[in-house]
Formats: C-alpha cells, structure tokens, sequence
C-alpha cells in the first residue's frame, strides 16, 4: 500500500506489534444514508454534457517565444510603474469575470497608451474578494486578469505584451469584512513595466 | 532555480513491542460506519491522554465514563506508553501493548492505532500520517508541512512570497506547490528529504493546484496558457503536457480518481459545478449533485481514495464540506468549513475552518461528523494536503 510504502521510505515509524503488518487494503466506507456507487463509467451520467471542445473558446493563447517574456521574468529588464494606470482599475461583479460597461474607458484609454508605444509591457493582476474558496479563487482571479488581457487584445493591443498573474485572495486593498471591502477587492491592477 | 532549504526531519524510533496478552480469542466488533463506539480511557495522564482521547473522538468514537463504555483503555505512561483494550461487557482483554522509542506523543499514537484497528479492522491507521498545507501571514504565505493533527509543524518555505496548492507526490517525501517567487505563480517539485527544489513546471502563464495522481505517473494542474484557466495533465517528470479542458470559463482545483483514470474538478459557467474528465479523451461531463441544501458554488472536489464518494464545499460566502457519491447522485452537508482532503482510510477529512478571520485546520469524521480542530500553529492555515 502506497502509504505503507511512504512511512517505510521514510523512515517515519516503523510500528512492530504482535500483529506486524498494516492492512494492505483500504476499504470501502459507506456513508451513512448513501448507497454505495456501482461502476459507472464517465460519460454516462445523463445530468448533461458541457460543450464540444474547441480550441477557440479558450481565450487567446500564450507564446512560449515571446521577446516581451523578460520584462517580466528578468527583474532587472524592467521598471514596474504602478502609478500610471493606478486610476485604471477594474472591478468586477461577484463571482464575476466580465468586463463592465463603466470600466470599458478605462482600458480603452490604456489600449490608447500601448498604440502609441512599441516598448512597454503591461503586467495586468487578477484579485478577488474573501467570500470565495481559495482554490476557486486562484482561478477566478486568474480569469479576470485573462478577460482584461483578451479585452485589450480585442482593442488592437499585442497581447504578448501583456502579462497577467492570479493573486486569487491574497493582497486585499480593504481588509474590511462587509461589502464595500468586497467590492473593491474584486479587481485587476494594471501595471506598466517599462524596460530599463 | 533551485533553493536549498534545510528540513530537519524527526526520525521515529522504532517502537518495540513489550509484551502481549491475548484473551480468549479475537474479538470482532462489526459495527455500522456510522455507530459511535462509546470507550473509556484511564489511567494515563497529561499527552498521552490527550492523544489517546483525540484521536479516538476523530475516529468517531465517544469518550465516556467507564460505566457507560463498550471498551475501556487502560494504562498508564510512567516512562513508557502501556496500556490494555478491555471489552467492557465480558471484562475480556483484547490485547496489552507497550510501547517504546519515539516519545510519549507518538507511542500515545500507536497505541490509539491498535485500539481503532482491533475495533475498526478495516481502517489503516493514520495517526502517524503526514499533512501539509499554506500558511499565511499578512502578505506572505509559506508551505508547512506537520503531523496529521498539526503537532510538529515545519515551515518548509522561506520565500516571504506567496506560495499556495501543496500535495505530496504519491508514495514519496515530496510536494508540489505553486510559488510566486518569479512574480506569476509557477509549479516547483520540492523534496523534503533533501531540501533541494526545481522548477516542475515552466510555462508562459500561470501554473497551480497540482494534483498527482495514485499511480504516482501523472499530475493534474491549473495551467493559463490556452488564455483561460484550463485543466491539463502531465507525466511526473514534467514532460507530456496534454489539455483536457477547453472552457469557456475557468477551472478549478483538480483531484484524481483513485484508479488514475479520471479527474474531478470545478467548472466556473455562472455557478460553479463539478465536472470529471477521463484523461484519455472523452467529453467532460457534470457531476450530477442534488440536495434540498446544497447552494453556491461547488468547489474543491476530492475523490476518496476507496472511490466510493467525492467530498467538496459548497456554498458562497460561507461554506460547507459536503459529500456526494462518487457517481453522482444526493449530496449530504456535514459541517461549516472550505476545501476537505480524504485521509487514506477514506473516513477521515481535514479541512480548512474560518475563525476569527483567519483559517484553521480542523479534522472531521464523515460518518458520525465528529470533528476535532488540529493543533493551532501561527498564521493563517488552509489548503491542507493528506500525504497519501
């Protein structure tokens, strides 16, 4: 039994009794006011299907050899300017990862800015409030910094040059607990990185 | 990149068996998973009761008076753990145990191992398991890595970044985490026994929520390079990398299925529902889950390692650990708490528990819903990972 083998690998405890080995099967636990499951092999469950994949409805994909890589990988290839887009903040809906129709200006402005410069890259960060799990958020947090980058794509902007990063929960701008910390906890900062 | 950091790991003795005395013959308690097995403990003092008793409570038993007891431990810790498992109606003794080597902690443990499994037969043992799990403080999170009831803890990461997502590598003294230490979250292989690390994952995007799978071959992770966060598969040493998802919406928090053949994991499409995918191609499909108080988003599936059922939180701004079989079919609440992990008796959950706005780890036993919060350690801590 793969646990068995863990403790013993390790040397973590090696318990010698009367009775010597650990059990080597794990059983079946039933739960209580559960029938055990039969066998039933995946793709039969008649709850519904999600839709055929496509490649296409995966958000628009990252290049493994992008040259705008190092202003974000190398800390010394770049200035990261957290000023200049300080006001251009989005903010989304609970549980949310749209772009809403009173944040458009904000990043049709910041698509204005990259036209008009060949150099910079854009470090966009995904957050989310409290009041969802920690996984679930990574995720979440993940998107809504994709939907920025996807947003800005769609406005003419390279989206090589932008870089996004999921902070999930963590680094709440309000450690309130009500929903006016929620609310602005919910949100993608923009970072300018300018190469040095 | 690779970080060397020293983890000091405590080598058990072994424990020596003492002396044995059987009664008149083995003794078979079959009892229903969910029948609460009233027992007494006497005798001891200090740790070794506190162990004995927590670690019977976990197992879903009760701790009562002798008089009311179906089974009585007894024995004393002058030095050494002893102790005896009496059948309370026919005064018969199962078995007397010493125990040696270690420390009072860990024969205390031992010894609460052979009472479960001369009245629990069918259960491994899991008091001298392994837990790892995220510690937070203010805007850092580190790995830590301590016993199954949270004695012993080590911080296994010095990276005053954020770190997140520990599970063990199958049947090896090895995690798999998400560091942020280049900025976006990337996947890093860290072996405990030498301190030594890399990176396991490279991608041009984010990497987290690594999942190994049973047989030890493969991991199931969160990678963004599609444009969206989407499921995907790899062979153990990094290599082999396969998308299984193409969502719409992102993904989250992957966990196999005890064969290796099959991932569940939660879908974000409005509310968030749980969906498993068999690694070898096949369309996705959703987890039927029903119940009169199942709401919110369903999130941070694991399959138990028996197969038999699949344990998730549900809920939206305050969360439940509940359980649905594995199929699909009626969930059942069990108790307040966020993203449970099965331990390999497939019994026991840990789970994360939100106090005092910050996050504790606390164990439960699905069948009778006892539940026991671990030993407290600074810091906020979650995600718990059951080395199994």
């Amino acid at each position: 039994m793969k646990k068995t083998t863990l403790i013993l690998t390790l040397g973590l405890a090696t318990l010698i009794s009367s009775t010597g080995c650990k059990h080597k099967a794990v059983g079946v636990t039933d739960i209580p006011g559960m029938s055990r499951p039969s066998a039933v092999p995946p793709g039969t469950d008649t709850s519904g299907t999600l839709p055929s994949p496509r490649a296409s409805e995966g958000g628009i994909p990252m290049s493994s050899n992008n040259p705008y890589a190092k202003l974000w990988e190398n800390p010394d290839a770049a200035t990261p300017n957290r000023d200049k887009f300080a006001a251009d903040t989005v903010h989304f809906k609970t549980d949310g990862a749209a772009i809403e129709s009173g944040d458009r200006s904000k990043l049709d402005d910041v698509a204005a800015y990259f036209k008009g410069n060949t150099t910079d890259a854009l470090q966009v960060e995904g957050y989310c409030d409290e009041r969802g799990t920690e996984q679930y958020n990574l995720s979440l947090g993940d998107k809504r910094a994709l939907s920025v980058r996807e947003y800005l794509a769609n406005l003419g902007v390279d989206p090589q040059r932008i870089h996004t990063v999921t902070f999930g929960e963590g680094k709440p701008v309000d450690t309130g607990h009500n929903e006016s910390a929620w609310k602005k906890n919910r949100r993608a900062e923009l970072v300018l990185l300018q190469p040095k | 990149m690779i970080n060397k950091h020293l983890f000091t790991f405590v080598i058990v003795p072994t424990f020596l068996f003492v002396t044995s005395d059987f009664g008149a013959g083995p003794i078979v308690v079959s009892k229903e998973a969910d029948y609460v097995v009233p027992v007494a403990v006497t005798g001891f003092t200090g740790e070794a009761d506190s162990v004995l008793k927590f670690d019977l409570y976990v197992l879903g038993f009760n701790i009562v008076d002798p008089a009311q007891a179906e089974f009585v431990v007894s024995g004393s810790n002058n030095g050494r753990v002893e102790g005896r498992l009496t059948e309370a109606a026919t005064k018969q003794q199962v078995f007397s145990h010493a125990y040696t080597g270690g420390n009072t902690r860990s024969q205390a443990h031992s010894l609460a191992a052979e009472v479960v499994k001369q009245i629990r037969p069918e259960l491994p043992s899991i008091f001298h398991d392994k837990i790892a799990f995220r510690v937070g403080q203010g805007s850092s999170a580190e790995i830590a890595v301590a016993d199954f009831d949270g004695h012993n803890a080590t911080v296994v990461t010095h990276d005053n970044t954020l770190t997140a997502t520990p599970t063990w590598v199958s049947g090896a003294f090895k995690l798999l985490y998400s560091s942020w230490k280049s900025g976006s979250p990337q996947i890093l292989e860290h072996d405990l026994g030498t301190g030594t690390r890399k990176v396991f994952m490279r991608t041009p995007g984010s990497a987290f929520s690594p999942d190994v799978s049973p047989d030890g071959k493969k991991v199931a992770m969160i990678l963004d390079k599609s444009g969206t966060p989407n499921l995907y598969v790899c062979d153990i040493n990094g290599e082999n990398v396969k998308q299984l998802t193409f969502a719409r919406d992102d993904i989250s928090s992957p966990s196999w299925s005890p064969n290796s053949q099959d991932i569940v994991f939660s879908t974000r499409s409005g509310r968030a529902t749980l969906t498993v995918v068999n690694i070898n191609g096949g369309k996705p499909h959703k987890l039927s889950v029903y119940g009169s108080d199942i709401y919110g988003n369903l999130t941070e599936p694991d399959w138990s390692p028996d197969g038999s059922n699949i344990v998730f939180t549900c809920g939206s701004g305050e969360f439940s650990i509940c359980v649905v079989p594995s199929a699909g079919g009626e969930a059942k609440k069990l108790v307040a708490g966020e993203d449970p992990c099965w331990a390999p008796n497939s019994r026991t959950v840990i789970f994360t528990r939100r106090a005092n706005h910050k996050r504790v780890l606390s164990l439960l036993d699905v069948p009778t819903k006892h539940v026991k919060d671990c030993t407290q350690n600074p810091g906020s801590c979650s995600q718990p990972a059951w080395a199994r």
